[in-house]
């Protein structure tokens, strides 16, 4: 069998990953910092059985998933949005946002409900298509991969599905929260079988990180 | 669908060809021996049958992942998803007579409509094991042991199954007014261990305070046996408690066994398929990030066909094993050396003889025809005339002559066990040979 980590440790590129840093170091798991131009994906934890890897936020969920990474850091809307299966095992209580459902004020739910076709723009089309459907709307979803507040004010749809933090965008293209989906915020997730085989070691690690977030609230 | 290409196949299932499908058969037949040691008999349930009888305690989700057909005289069936059903209803309408407890294993392909995870396509292949008739705790732990023992023997390591009981979780909702869509959601929440959901459902339920705070440490209930203790304090439920008493039952024999160190106790454990009712278990190997085997209580199943028994049982996933296989570099060993047979100078009689023989004795002889040899063999008998047979092993070169009576046989063994490609081989150990008896009626 190839030597393989105790523990190997998904972080997404960017700023959630040097916050889940700071959390880990205060779990006993220092790391050298990261360095932006740096091109490693790859880095080890000061104690040598534990690495970390760098993918892309979206990606995080299926690597914990697969369990090509034991634990992972990924927003609540990227963890649904992928349908993984995984623990939800610690809100890290960083990166908080909503996702909602924006429009014009006129295309609010009121007016929609009659009306036999919505377009809905999103980033999200899973997470979407699922809300629509239980409403009983079989919404057209258009996946875009960028500026979905640009679908209402060419026309190419009705409505977004987005996640908002401060709501600024919104309100500087017209746009109004409609309705909120839910409220995300980064969890560490956890690999089902990884769970399991590495309890003794995950436990405490768990039992820590929840410590370490309800005494700091938010890090950096 | 883009042009139908001759080499296409529909999504979600595979061809096995080469080692893989040695491998695949190796393993079922591997886990039926094993079943069968234990006293499990074989039963063989057919791939299809009608709908309504197919579904029956699946749940939802299950249900709709089922391929559904309809036959010429407008019967709905399916291609079953599950081989528990088919299992139960044989068990429950044609072996009536049958001395309780029951024992039976089997094995074969399953079929859902779901994304492809790990080795589990639309079409999978399942072998597990129905014990029948034993409310018994030690019914549960002698299923425990044989999910271990099964794994043991086909070389595996540092697995280890989790344990949980839906009947705790049920029992802490059971007696108030939660309706199902919210426990789904519970479940869900539980199942996820998203502790931030929990509380957000918790708190719009109309639960006791006890069973609500039993249900928020739900999540962390996961351990040794004192996760046990730690529960029955939070509880007051008698319902609930006596699921964490059978929990211990069923611990202590499992540590008599000496294999309580491979369980890991996991009352968060609540997802599963619908007809469970008591123990929920999944079994997990290192190098794969999804359970191989998954098993339970079904105390309810055998009364919807008709005869209330109680039953447990599990079924492992055949493709899950052969990857953990692979990842742990742990391929069976069971694959005889092939030897391809030259007749060359001697008769064709002289060649066939002795290939049966070698056969009889369990080597692969592969004819051959034609020169140079394309088998990739380990070894290669080439006739040298007047009954006289010369064996070139290929791995090493070593070149050994002998005449094909019963004495050449032996020597043949030998000089193969002796090679490194071959020897590993050979699943009898020279020493075995001699009571192996007479060599089959050689010339």
């Amino acid at each position: 069998m190839p030597q393989e980590s105790a523990l190997t440790i998904a972080l997404p590129k960017g700023r959630l990953a040097d916050k889940a840093l700071k959390l880990f170091a205060l779990c006993g798991l220092e790391a050298p910092p990261l360095k932006l131009e740096s091109r490693k994906l790859f880095f080890k934890a000061a104690r040598e059985d534990v690495r970390f890897i760098l993918v892309k936020p979206s990606d995080v969920p299926i690597y914990v998933e697969y369990g090509v990474a034991d634990l992972g850091v990924a927003g609540k809307d990227t963890i649904l949005e992928s349908g993984a299966d995984v623990y939800d095992a610690v809100d890290l209580k960083v990166g908080h946002c909503r996702m909602v459902v924006a429009g014009y004020e006129e295309t609010a739910s009121r007016n929609l409900e009659r009306r036999a076709f919505v377009r809905i723009a999103t980033k999200y089309p899973h997470i979407a298509q699922n809300h629509f459907l239980a409403k009983g709307l079989s919404a057209e979803v258009i996946g875009l991969t960028g500026s979905v507040e640009l679908a209402p004010v060419t026309g190419l749809a009705e409505q977004i599905v987005d996640l908002v933090e401060t709501g600024r965008t919104l309100l500087a293209h017209g746009l109004v929260e409609l309705e909120v989906l839910f409220h995300s915020s980064a969890r560490l997730i956890v690999n089902r079988a990884s769970h399991k085989l590495k309890f003794e070691f995950l436990a405490p690690l768990l039992t820590r990180l929840r410590e370490v977030v309800d005494d700091h609230g938010s890090v950096g | 669908m883009n042009h139908l290409t001759k080499a296409q196949i529909p999504k979600g299932v595979q061809d096995l060809f080469a080692e893989d499908a040695a491998c695949h058969r190796w393993l079922e037949a591997h886990l039926l021996k094993t079943f069968r040691t234990w006293g499990y008999e074989d039963v063989i349930p057919p791939t299809f049958e009608f709908f309504d009888n197919m579904a029956v305690g699946l749940g939802d989700q299950l249900t709709h992942a089922m391929f559904k057909l309809v036959d010429s005289e407008g019967s709905l069936l399916a291609l079953r998803a599950d081989i528990t059903n088919g299992v139960a209803r044989i068990l429950a309408t044609k072996l009536t007579h049958a001395p309780l407890p029951i024992r039976v294993c089997y094995a074969g392909s399953v079929f859902r409509q779901e994304r492809a995870l790990w080795g589990k396509q639309r079409e999978f292949h399942q072998a597990g094991v129905e014990l029948v008739g034993a409310d018994d705790p030690r019914a549960d732990a002698e299923v425990l042991a044989l999910c271990l023992d099964t794994l043991g023997g086909i070389g595996l390591e540092g697995h280890r199954l989790n344990l949980g009981h839906i009947g705790f979780f049920k029992a802490l909702i059971g007696r108030n007014e939660v309706a199902d869509d919210a426990v789904t959601e519970l479940r869900q929440a539980v199942d996820n261990r998203d502790q931030g959901r929990l509380e957000e459902l918790l708190e719009t339920l109309p639960l006791s305070p006890a069973s609500r705070r039993a249900l928020l440490a739900l999540p962390t209930l996961c351990g040794g046996v004192d996760v046990l203790d730690r529960a029955s304090r939070l509880c007051t439920d008698e319902e609930a408690l006596k699921a964490l008493d059978r929990l211990r039952k069923i611990h202590r024999l499992l540590a008599e066994f000496g294999l309580d160190q491979q369980v890991l106790i996991d009352l968060g454990e609540v997802k599963g398929i619908d007809y469970y009712t008591g123990i929920m278990f999944e079994g997990f190997v290192p190098g794969l990030g999804f359970p191989v085997l998954s098993g339970g209580r079904y105390d309810n199943l055998m009364s919807e066909y008709g005869r209330p028994l109680a039953a447990v049982g599990f079924a492992f996933t055949l493709e899950r094993l052969q990857l953990c296989l692979r990842s742990q570099d742990s391929s069976p060993a069971s694959i005889p050396p092939r030897v391809e047979m030259v007749v060359g100078r001697c008769t064709e009689q002289e060649g066939y003889r002795l290939a049966e023989t070698l056969r009889r004795l369990g080597l692969i002889v592969i004819n051959s025809w034609a020169d140079p040899q394309t088998n990739s063999p380990d070894a290669i008998l080439r006739g040298m005339g007047s009954g006289k047979f010369e064996l070139k092993v290929t791995a090493t070169g070593r070149v050994v002559e002998m005449n094909s009576d019963p004495g050449g046989v032996k020597q043949i063994l030998k000089v193969l066990s002796e090679s490194s490609s071959a020897g590993r081989l050979i699943e009898k150990k020279p020493q075995q040979w001699e009571s192996l008896g007479q060599v089959p009626k050689g010339k």
